[in-house]
Parts: structure tokens; C-alpha cells; sequence
């Protein structure tokens, strides 16, 4: 329980050669199509910045990102129509209290993304999902996400 | 049919400029639907107008789009990482693997625009008569935090009736 509190505790990390690489996780949205289906299914698809760490399933609505213990991690959706918007209204799933603790923040005063960190001690999958703002609508994922917390220097514990 | 095809490039722009190339750290989708039959696997006797029309290459950078001509396209770029600044330079037509002239453009007035939620690119496929259906290649131009990157390999407009 600890360990998941902590899991994506806010962290403002200054990264150094011995910090884990943060990962940034981007949510591609067919916001419009979403819309007029009344669901994300098909209209959504993830990718992150950690392929070459093993991450899975990129561009897929079920992607799994490999992530260091200790490192913080991102999370932002992009809608694909200029004219729309789309934001991160809330992170669910079965380790609900593992994504509790992470925060939404901005950047620049303008964009609005989630922030977390993994905690050193964490190991293993963890899946989540989200809740995503779709021009004013709610709109939960229909299928999981997951973070594969590997040890550092990407070793899986 | 769609009445406009937003091109989303989605850029790991660290990645890219650790490794120097965009290769592994570009990801392109558009707004096709998902689980739909390429226009090749639609049956003879189908209907072309009443199928649905997807795109192939989804997430890659070599992405294939379905277009008919007149439709609009626009196209967006965002940055995986937050800190980063990524903008659309250039984008150039090659038929064949050959650039395009101005005169034989898939893509009429192809240039930046401005929207509030920030700068895309955006164009309109060629009038039948002045361009051939069939594939047109073609290659964006990135500004990754000031130094410019080309996409390696092609993605392509599939202009048809």
C-alpha cells in the first residue's frame, strides 16, 4: 500500500546521468469520432518516448510502457482536430490508490497533463485507465493501460 | 466520407535528437476510423461510396491516407515530451519518388495556418484533371527546438474518386 501511495506521488525531479529516464506518455485522440460514437474505442491510440526501453504496443490503444523504478512519468492527450479539445480528467483502474497521488499539472500555463512518480521500491505491471474531457464530455478508456516498472538501468526485476 | 483529414505527427523530440534521426521517435496517425477494409479489399460488387475508408501504417511515419479530391487535409504536430518545441517547416510532394512541381501539386494552397489552439499546416487535394488518382508520396519538414529534421521514409496520399 506504501509502495503504491508512493507510486506516482508528485515529483519535480532534477535529472542527473543517475536518475532514471522519464517517460512521457501521449494519448493521440480522434476526438470527433469519439463523439459521434460515444466511445474511445478506436479512437485513441498511446504512444511514449520508450521504445528503445522496451515499451509495447506503441500506437495501440493498449500501450505498455516500460518505466525505471524511481523515474517520473507524464501523461498528456493530443487531440488530432485543430478545432477540439481534449484534456486528462482523472486516473482510474484497479491500483486506484497507486494513481491517486498523481497530480494534474501545467506547463506553460496552457497545456494540462498528469505527473507522477514511480517510487524506487516499485516492481512489476500496473495497469490504469483514464478518464478523458472530450469537449465537454467524460469519456472513460475501454481498455487498459499498464506500467511495466523494470529495476534501474532498465533490468527487470 | 470525411468531410476533412486531420494528420497528427507526434514526435520524441529528446529521442530524436539523441539518436539524430526521426526514425524510431515519430508517430503519425489521422482520423480514419480503425478496424475498417482498405479500399483494395472492398468486394467488386461494393459500392466504393458506401464503404468505409481507412488508412494503413497508423503510428508509423510511413502512413497511408485515403483522399478524394477537394478534400481537406490538415496537418498537426505535438511533442512527447513537454519541454520540447516542435513545428511543421516544410511539407514536400514527391510522385514516384520524384519531388513535385508547384504546377503538378497534389496539395493546393499547402501552407501554415493559424488556429487558437496554435499553428497547423493544411491544404486541399487537386481538382480531377489536373492530377492523376493514385499514390503521392510525401515528407514533412520538423523544427525540433530550432534544428530541422526530415522524415526518413514516405507517408503518402491515396487520391482516388
Amino acid at each position: 500500500m506504501t509502495d503504491t501511495l508512493e507510486l506516482l506521488a508528485l515529483s519535480k525531479t532534477v535529472h542527473t546521468a543517475t536518475t532514471p529516464k522519464p517517460v512521457s506518455i501521449v494519448g493521440m485522440v480522434n476526438a470527433t469520432r469519439a463523439l459521434a460514437d460515444g466511445t474511445l474505442l478506436g479512437n485513441i491510440c498511446w504512444v511514449d518516448n520508450n521504445a528503445a526501453g522496451g515499451s509495447r504496443f506503441l500506437g495501440t490503444d493498449h500501450l505498455v510502457s516500460a518505466i525505471e523504478a524511481g523515474a517520473s512519468v507524464t501523461w498528456l492527450a493530443e487531440p488530432l482536430e485543430v478545432e477540439t479539445f481534449v484534456e486528462i480528467l482523472e486516473i482510474t483502474g484497479p491500483a486506484v490508490e497507486l494513481t491517486s497521488a498523481a497530480e494534474k499539472s501545467f506547463y506553460d500555463g496552457a497545456w494540462k497533463y498528469w505527473e507522477g512518480q514511480v517510487p524506487s521500491s516499485a516492481k512489476g505491471e500496473y495497469t490504469y485507465s483514464l478518464s478523458l474531457n472530450i469537449c465537454g464530455r467524460a469519456m472513460v478508456l475501454p481498455t487498459n493501460l499498464t506500467l511495466s516498472v523494470t529495476g534501474k538501468g532498465g533490468k527487470r526485476i | 466520407m470525411i468531410p476533412q483529414i486531420n494528420i497528427l505527427s507526434v514526435v520524441d523530440v529528446i529521442g530524436a535528437l539523441s539518436t539524430g534521426t526521426l526514425r524510431h521517435s515519430l508517430f503519425i496517425v489521422d482520423n480514419h476510423p480503425a478496424n475498417c477494409k482498405p479500399p483494395s479489399d472492398v468486394h467488386p460488387l461494393g459500392s466504393r461510396q458506401s464503404q468505409t475508408i481507412c488508412s494503413s501504417g497508423q503510428a508509423s511515419q510511413s502512413l497511408i491516407t485515403h483522399v478524394t479530391y477537394g478534400q481537406v487535409l490538415n496537418w498537426q504536430v505535438a511533442s512527447i515530451d513537454l519541454q520540447t518545441e516542435v513545428v511543421i517547416k516544410k511539407i514536400t510532394f514527391f510522385r514516384n519518388g520524384e519531388e513535385i512541381t508547384a504546377a503538378d501539386t497534389p496539395c493546393v494552397l499547402l501552407g501554415r495556418y493559424g488556429a487558437p489552439s496554435g499553428e497547423y499546416w493544411a491544404g486541399a487535394v487537386n481538382k480531377p484533371g489536373k492530377i492523376e488518382p493514385g499514390d503521392y508520396q510525401y515528407k514533412i519538414e520538423f523544427s525540433l527546438t530550432g534544428k530541422s529534421m526530415i522524415t526518413e521514409e514516405f507517408s503518402v496520399i491515396s487520391v482516388s474518386n
